[in-house]
């Protein structure tokens, strides 16, 4: 149980007490204000059997029955008036309460029969005397100043009547009613801090969670944690999708360079391996020193090679927006690229093999760093020229079209098997057909595409109709 | 008959392996991809085969299944140094030995010659040797081996390795021993060779008659064959 526990806990809790005060003092204001503005009158059923009891007493046992009922029922208390308006016991009956039991008479004849409920009846006795009956809802407040019965029924309240019994006593039901008080608040306050300690739990559980999948990733452990399976939910849950997303794409990430730098140790290994051999042959046959030294040499140009690469590539990764501007000509430069590419050819085979069709605008302007979009271009140009060889031709074009350079180098070479497409501009990857015998790491493409993308230009690989490839490279020209 | 085949995608290499394996007086000839050493492995025209395991896609790997699957040719793997899973998944496959890359000529030829050494031992004069431990049986000059009756389907190094348990049966002997003796190079530090081996030998030979294996790892010692 964190802290962030304990402060949803009392945060909680304390609305619930807020709450539990704001709704309990609505209920005692109304209370109050009900008991203001109570009728005098009690309506109740218990009011009505106390009538319907001096009925049948006033009838069965005429007015000396129905005057000793009286005083025995105190609750509801029971008045009756004779005819000329005295009450039987001679309590007092205010103003007040006799208008209300006139209404009342009133709104009873109006009502017929169905006046059952009525707070106030006429009784009529054997020898026919009119009577009023009616209980009221004071119980001996104002009435009966003097009586026993409300001294007796007052006594606690007031604390001073004259002949209070031992207050601890009290009026019969109060000490069993005070435990059930009791009783109650405390299931009240229990529940009250169960549910709220239930809530900081439900809230803070997913917090736990997320808490303890980010102590693991510090701790270097990147698997999922929160796994699909919680579908919909809320935010929290969204958070732990997006922190399976971010730890999914760092694995991703890291995974990446960790394959980069093992095929980075290969790749050096290789020429390595080479010059290791080479070593082996020069002190067997001394007499051959020139050839291995020729390829000591030649192994030597390779690493560097690779390095220089490498180099360039983790550059352009670092930091893609350091970049040199300057107008460039991208016709000039693939006219260089071409014409080597086209000597390349020519003493490759005999200068019947390749041929190179060059096909451009005047001039296209784009900024850039001349050195990169060099090497971008000449990677693209020499993989065609490398791989385009069968085919016997390479076409390169350069035009600005709609305030876009673009650089479009098409083969007919072997193409690309279309599922290894996706991976082509990975550094090293390098797809079946080229894997062996030809010379080349896998970088060209990998570096062109982030020359590119740092250029904020796109470039496309995709196969031609009719075998081949093409490679289109867009640029933001330069106005 | 000492004709070397050379199993690796890497031509130039290759070549100059070859330049100088053939100055040591040992023909070779050589495969670029996997499928085609593989056959060229199984026409039995080669009393070695040198096989680079990581050629690419499972090209290495799958070649020495496919030889392993044919024939118990020795097997001399090309490994890169510092990849162990590739190593102990050769060795498990039934390769005979490792040489890590890149390595001199020399270190590949040394390797190659005591291999083809230990497998080609001249037949001793003098009547046939027969070794046997309890149900094993061992016939050196034959190169055979049965267990309870039943032949025994051994690389050759496997077998010079328990040739030289079956020869101290009820001794420990060292790892030391065993590879110089079974494998003719001293032991590397954190070499797993040995045990990939014994391993596969416990696979192949049955257990003794209480369900224990007979071949005892002593710790610190070595292993054992155990004599009943």
């Amino acid at each position: 149980m964190g802290r962030l526990f304990w402060k949803f806990f009392l945060c909680i809790l304390l609305a619930q007490v807020a709450a539990t005060i704001g709704v309990g003092g609505v209920f005692w204001l109304r209370d109050q204000a009900r008991q203001r503005a109570t009728p005098v009158l009690d309506s109740g059923p218990p009011a009505a059997i106390a009538l319907d009891a001096a009925a049948a007493t006033l009838r069965h046992g005429g007015l000396p029955a129905l005057r000793s009922l009286l005083p025995d029922m105190r609750r509801p208390q029971l008045f009756v008036l004779d005819a000329s308006r005295h009450e039987l016991l001679g309590r007092a009956v205010t103003a007040e309460l006799m208008h209300a039991v006139e209404r009342e008479l009133r709104d009873g004849a109006q009502g017929g029969d169905s006046a059952v409920w009525r707070g106030a009846r006429r009784l009529v006795g054997p020898g026919g005397e009119q009577y009023i009956a009616f209980v009221s809802r004071d119980f001996g407040r104002q009435i009966g100043r003097d009586g026993r019965e409300a001294g007796r029924q007052d006594g606690l309240r007031e604390g001073a009547g004259p002949d209070t019994l031992t207050p601890g006593l009290g009026p019969g039901p109060g000490p069993r009613r005070r435990i059930g008080q009791s009783v109650v608040i405390g299931a009240t306050v229990l529940a009250s801090l169960l549910f709220a300690a239930l809530l900081a739990w439900y809230f803070s559980r997913p917090i736990r969670a997320l808490r303890s999948a980010f102590e693991a990733a510090a701790a270097g452990d990147l698997a999922p944690r929160f796994g699909p399976g919680a579908k919909g939910g809320d935010e929290l849950v969204d958070l732990g999708r997006d922190f399976d997303r971010m730890s999914a794409r760092l694995r991703a990430l890291m995974d990446g360079q960790r394959r980069l730098l093992h095929d980075v140790s290969h790749e050096l290994r290789s020429p390595l391996a080479r010059m290791q051999a080479a070593l082996g042959l020069a002190h067997q046959q001394p007499e051959k020193i020139g050839i291995t030294l020729e390829r000591i040499e030649r192994e030597s140009n390779r690493m560097d090679k690779l390095i220089g690469e490498l180099l360039t590539l983790s550059r352009l990764e670092a930091s893609p927006d350091a970049l040199r501007r300057e107008p460039v000509d991208l016709v000039e430069l693939v006219d260089g690229l071409v014409a080597d590419a086209r000597f390349e050819a020519g003493q490759a085979a005999g200068g019947a093999a390749l041929r190179v069709d060059f096909d451009a605008d005047d001039s296209v302007n784009v900024s850039g760093d001349p050195d990169l979009l060099w090497s971008a271009l000449e990677n693209v140009v020499r993989n065609a020229a490398r791989h385009g060889a069968p085919g016997g031709v390479v076409a390169v074009s350069v035009r600005a079209v709609d305030g876009v350079a673009r650089v479009e180098v098409c083969d007919r070479g072997p193409g690309i098997a279309p599922e290894d497409l996706p991976a082509i501009f990975q550094p090293f990857f390098r797809s079946g057909a080229s894997r062996t015998g030809v010379d080349g790491h896998g970088l060209g493409l990998a570096i062109a595409q982030r020359v590119v993308q740092a250029h904020d230009g796109e470039i496309v690989v995709a196969n031609r109709d009719g075998g081949g490839l093409r490679v289109t490279i867009t640029l933001p020209a330069a106005g | 008959m000492n004709n070397v085949l050379l199993i690796d995608d890497d031509v130039e290499l290759v070549g100059m392996f070859a330049e100088y394996l053939e100055q040591e007086g040992f023909p070779v000839t050589c495969v670029h991809n996997g499928e085609d050493g593989a056959r060229a492995a199984l026409t039995g025209g080669y009393a070695i085969a040198v096989l680079d395991v990581m050629m690419p896609g499972a090209g290495g790997i799958e070649a020495l299944r496919q030889i392993r699957a044919g024939s118990r040719m020795p097997v001399l793997m090309l490994t890169a140094r510092g990849d162990d899973a590739d190593r102990i998944l050769g060795l498990e496959l039934g390769a005979d030995d490792y040489v890590a890359k890149p390595c001199t000529p020399r270190e590949l030829t040394a390797r190659v010659r005591a291999i083809l050494r230990r497998t080609q031992a001249v037949p001793e004069s003098g009547p046939a040797v027969v070794l046997s431990v309890g149900k094993l049986t061992m016939l050196p000059e034959q190169r055979r081996a049965t267990w309870d009756g039943q032949h025994l389907d051994l690389t050759s190094t496997e077998f010079n390795l328990l040739e030289v348990l079956a020869r101290n049966a009820g001794r420990p002997v060292s790892k030391n021993d065993l590879s110089e003796q079974g494998l003719g190079r001293p032991l590397a530090r954190f070499d797993r060779n040995i045990d990939v081996h014994l391993s596969s030998l416990r696979h192949k030979l049955g257990p003794l008659a209480d369900g224990r294996s007979c071949l005892q790892t002593i710790y610190r010692q070595g292993y054992q064959l155990i004599k009943e």
